[in-house]
């Protein structure tokens, strides 16, 4: 995962680049944009969670409180009280990063599934707080209404123009993240990752990188759910609950964990597998089960990591069984 | 109801959930005291343990006894499959990628369970009727007896079990050094199968016993599994005294938040005390400081 | 800071765990540029001294002072940041990195980027990035592991390994690096090897501490050695004085 993939990461950047701009003129099916739009907005949370799951080591099952706090933030302070959106999207992702801090601070210095558990828990009381202060958020039946994101006289109001909108961020999120991920920082994290003590003991904040890195997944969490209020003008608890942290901490899974391409990989496919399960709703969370199962049974590196790992460890045995016989 | 009869009813209430979150826990702590892995399909078993006992009881109409029998053994014949199956045969032994196979498993049972039984809540009928009982004041069903009883009744099964027979004991060696269990004979593998087996029986039990008051229905699990986990947390993670003590003062606080402060904002209560407890004392109110700091 | 001879000074130290005395009133002066070797029967607390000395865990009491500065009860980040820097036991080597990238991880102190520089990949990122590259390159040259920098860590070979370990360990430019059992599962001509490799660190300014069982190793090179038995000190000296102790003798071979 090193330097000659940097040639080759620029390339895929710009090939990325180029699909972003001619897809929505060469997809004419309004259904498939609509598709891709909801694959961008999991890319934006993926990517960022997988700097924490496949980066830094730590699970939080808890993202979908940050989706939606961006969300609601976002809906409530530009609807009821008429803020201007684009300044709300960014408070929204600083107001999201503070609550994300008061969480993490604490939550990261236990082990894992201690984190798992109050990572969860507080995003229970999140969506129960959705649901319960109904005067504000509009309760279970939702919060309508919402304006459409703007720039000049451009306004976003159709799934065309959101796909510009919301792929302009994404793209812009993984190539964050790539740089992020090749840098003093990354591999700060990849070294939590892998032994903390050293980590420690080579310099590294243990305890401080973890939050900052929790905070950063939050925001770019709160990112994706204010660019979705501004979408589909509606949003309600249900779209916020925990089977929606279950499922992006699953793409990061499936997706393998510790690649940026896999989680956009990995969001992609589950985004597409839960919109074709949708037809029939009830198979969704039997489907999800199986298929989070089944990877981590069986390719626990992800689907495009475990196939690269088996890969490499053919090319070195290779390497290391010289031919013996004369 | 005056103000005291009124607190003694959350109580009693709140006990008679606590019995649940309190075998729930109890189910956590086996699973991970062998483990050390957290078994996220603990609240399925409770679901299960329902269902099954709907399925018979209701459906089959096999008689009570043999349904409740039926029905435990079913889901601890589950939680041995489990381990059995996807854990043991998991390439990866990382924890916590077994504690993520668990929340798939968890997320595979609620799905079937969705398609094989609906999404409605199932009724059980109450296992002696439904008499109320006046006792100062409150009202008691004969099912919250039931519930006392058969919780009394598992707990102290548990202490004989892992007090004064073998493989109890054996499964106590296990959770505490399992390099040297298995040196002195010990049959590792089978204690952590047991352990999820016996994880699915507690489950199932607890499952039983509230149906009749709650209904059943594919997702009673989830919260009852988080709960109970809380629980298990609030007592100190790993000890069973914790287990029992930690289920019940979580229901009764629960129940008092509900009836006193505000019943919109239940289950967070919960989750309140889930959150203060992991940020101000991890190791619980029993734990003995099980590393849970790094 | 005044230059002293005394570069670490561990003071009257006391370690608990639960009901377990592992440390029980150790004192050490370590000299500056010296080899300081601590042997011992296994359990001896030998590990555990390098532990309350890198910050792993707070003495129960004494003190430990490095370079004048008191660094007992200070977190590992902030005492590897006084410039002490150590190797493991049960090696720590970030598996999940290439040799070269954990070399890099050694590198951490001696950069600065931040989160904020590092997403936008600012131009003095890069910068950065390309010396410690550079940097990387040329420690693993001086460990003989430069051939290797790409591979995959876990692909190493267990003496390899060990030795990417105290690369990464020199990266941070340490004034004192902590060896936890370097010769550990080495064969004897490694163990040579690594003789070599530890007097050319002492030949580079750095102040030792070994902690080692292969007794010519630590025989060999060491300027003085501490022995501890069942936590407590029973004797220091020079290789020679140590040898003729007959309570060191007495607790490796017990009493006859």
């Amino acid at each position: 995962m090193f330097s000659f993939i940097k040639k080759r990461e620029i390339l895929v950047l710009v090939i990325f680049a180029l699909a972003i701009i001619l897809i929505p003129i060469a997809v004419k099916n309004k259904y498939y944009i609509i598709v891709m739009n909801v694959i961008g907005l999991n890319t934006i949370v993926v990517v960022g969670l997988n700097l924490l799951i496949g980066f830094a080591g730590q699970i939080s099952l808890g993202h979908a409180a940050f989706y939606g706090l961006g969300a609601y933030l976002s809906a409530i302070l530009t609807t009821t009280y008429g803020f201007p959106p684009w300044p709300t999207v960014v408070l929204a992702m600083i107001i999201t990063g503070m609550v994300a801090y008061f969480v993490g601070y604490p939550s990261l210095k236990l082990k894992g599934h201690y984190l798992v558990m109050a990572t969860l828990g507080f995003s229970i009381i999140v969506n129960i707080f959705m649901v319960e202060l109904d005067q504000i958020t509009g309760g279970p039946s939702g919060f309508p209404g919402i304006p459409h994101l703007s720039i000049g006289r451009l306004v976003f109001d159709s799934d065309f123009k959101n796909f510009y909108l919301i792929w302009t961020f994404a793209f812009f999120c993984i190539l964050a993240s790539l740089n992020l991920v090749n840098s003093r920082v990354g591999r700060a994290l990849k070294a939590i990752d892998g032994s903390e003590i050293a980590a420690n003991t080579l310099g590294v904040d243990t305890d401080r990188y973890k939050v900052k890195v929790f905070v950063l997944s939050a925001m770019f969490a709160s990112l994706a759910g204010s660019l979705y209020a501004h979408y589909i003008v509606f949003i309600s608890p249900r779209n916020f609950d925990f089977y929606y942290s279950i499922q992006v901490v699953t793409m990061v899974i499936v997706g393998g964990m510790g690649s940026v391409w896999g989680a956009f990989f990995g969001a992609s496919l589950l985004t597409v597998l839960s919109e074709i399960l949708h037809v029939a709703e009830k198979f969704n969370i039997i489907a999800n089960g199986v298929i989070l199962t089944l990877v981590l049974i069986f390719l626990p590196e992800g689907v495009a990591m475990g196939l690269f790992s088996l890969y490499q460890r053919w090319k070195i045995r290779s390497l290391i069984v010289p031919p013996q016989k004369n | 109801m005056d103000f005291h009869e009124q607190i003694f009813q959350y109580i009693i209430s709140g006990l008679t959930i606590g019995a649940i979150y309190a075998l729930v826990a109890l189910g956590y702590n086996i699973v991970h005291n062998a483990t050390g892995i957290v078994n996220f399909v603990q609240g399925e078993f409770v679901t299960l343990g329902g269902m099954m006992m709907y399925t018979y009881y209701t459906l089959f109409e096999i008689p009570l006894l043999f349904s409740f029998f039926l029905s435990v053994a079913t889901v601890t014949f589950i939680g041995g499959l489990i381990e059995r199956g996807p854990i043991r045969v998991a390439k990866s032994k990382a924890i916590i990628i077994l504690v993520f196979i668990t929340i798939g498993l968890s997320s595979t049972i609620r799905g079937t369970a969705l398609l094989v039984w609906g999404p409605d809540n199932m009724p059980i009928p109450s296992f002696s009727g439904e008499k109320v009982i006046h006792v100062m004041g409150a009202a008691i069903l004969p099912q919250h007896l039931w519930i006392f009883a058969i919780t009394i009744g598992v707990v102290i099964f548990l202490q004989y079990f892992f007090h004064r027979t073998l493989v109890g004991k054996a499964m106590r060696a296990t959770a505490f050094n399992r390099k040297a269990a298995s040196l002195v004979g010990v049959n590792v593998n089978y204690m952590i199968l047991l352990s999820f087996a016996m994880s699915g029986s507690l489950g199932a039990i607890g499952g039983i016993i509230i149906a009749p008051i709650t209904t059943t229905s594919y997702d009673t699990g989830i919260m009852l599994s988080l709960k109970g986990f809380s629980a298990a947390i609030l007592g100190g993670y790993g000890n069973s005294t914790g287990a029992i003590l930690g289920g019940l003062i979580l229901g009764v606080l629960e129940s008092l938040g509900a009836g006193l402060i505000s019943s919109k904002f239940k289950n967070a209560i919960a989750f309140f005390i889930l959150l203060l407890v992991l940020f101000f004392k991890p190791t619980g109110l029993l734990g003995h400081g099980e590393a849970d700091r790094i | 800071m005044s230059y002293s001879d005394v570069i670490l000074r561990v003071e009257k130290v006391w370690k608990e765990f639960g009901g377990i005395l592992a440390l029980y009133d150790v004192s050490l002066d370590v000299k500056r540029n010296e080899i300081t070797a601590i042997i011992g029967p296994n359990g001896a607390g030998k590990t555990t001294t390098l532990n309350l000395i890198t910050g792993i865990y707070p003495p129960t009491s004494g003190k430990i002072t490095f370079e004048g500065k008191v660094i007992s009860g200070l977190k590992p980040f902030r005492i590897s940041a006084q410039g002490i820097t150590r190797t493991f036991q049960n090696l720590q080597v970030f598996q999940n990195m290439s040799v070269l990238e954990n070399v890099m991880v050694g590198l951490h102190t001696q950069t600065q980027s931040e989160f904020l520089s590092c997403l936008l990949h600012l131009p003095r990122v890069k910068k950065e990035e390309k010396t410690v590259k550079e940097e990387g390159y040329s420690i693993l040259r001086f460990l003989n592991l430069e051939k290797k920098g790409h591979w995959l860590s876990s692909g190493l070979p267990y003496g390899e390994q060990k030795r990417l370990e105290i690369a990464r360990a020199l990266a941070a430019k340490p004034k004192m690096i902590l060896l936890d059992e370097p010769a550990a599962g080495l064969n004897a001509k490694e163990i040579d090897e690594m003789s070599e490799l530890i007097l050319k660190i002492k030949e580079m300014g750095i102040s030792i501490i070994l902690v080692e069982h292969v007794m010519n190793l630590v025989m060999g090179i060491s300027d003085k050695i501490m022995v501890l038995n069942y936590g407590q000190k029973i004797s220091e000296g020079t290789p020679k004085e140590v040898q003729r102790d007959s309570q060191v003798i007495q607790a490796y071979l017990g009493k006859g």
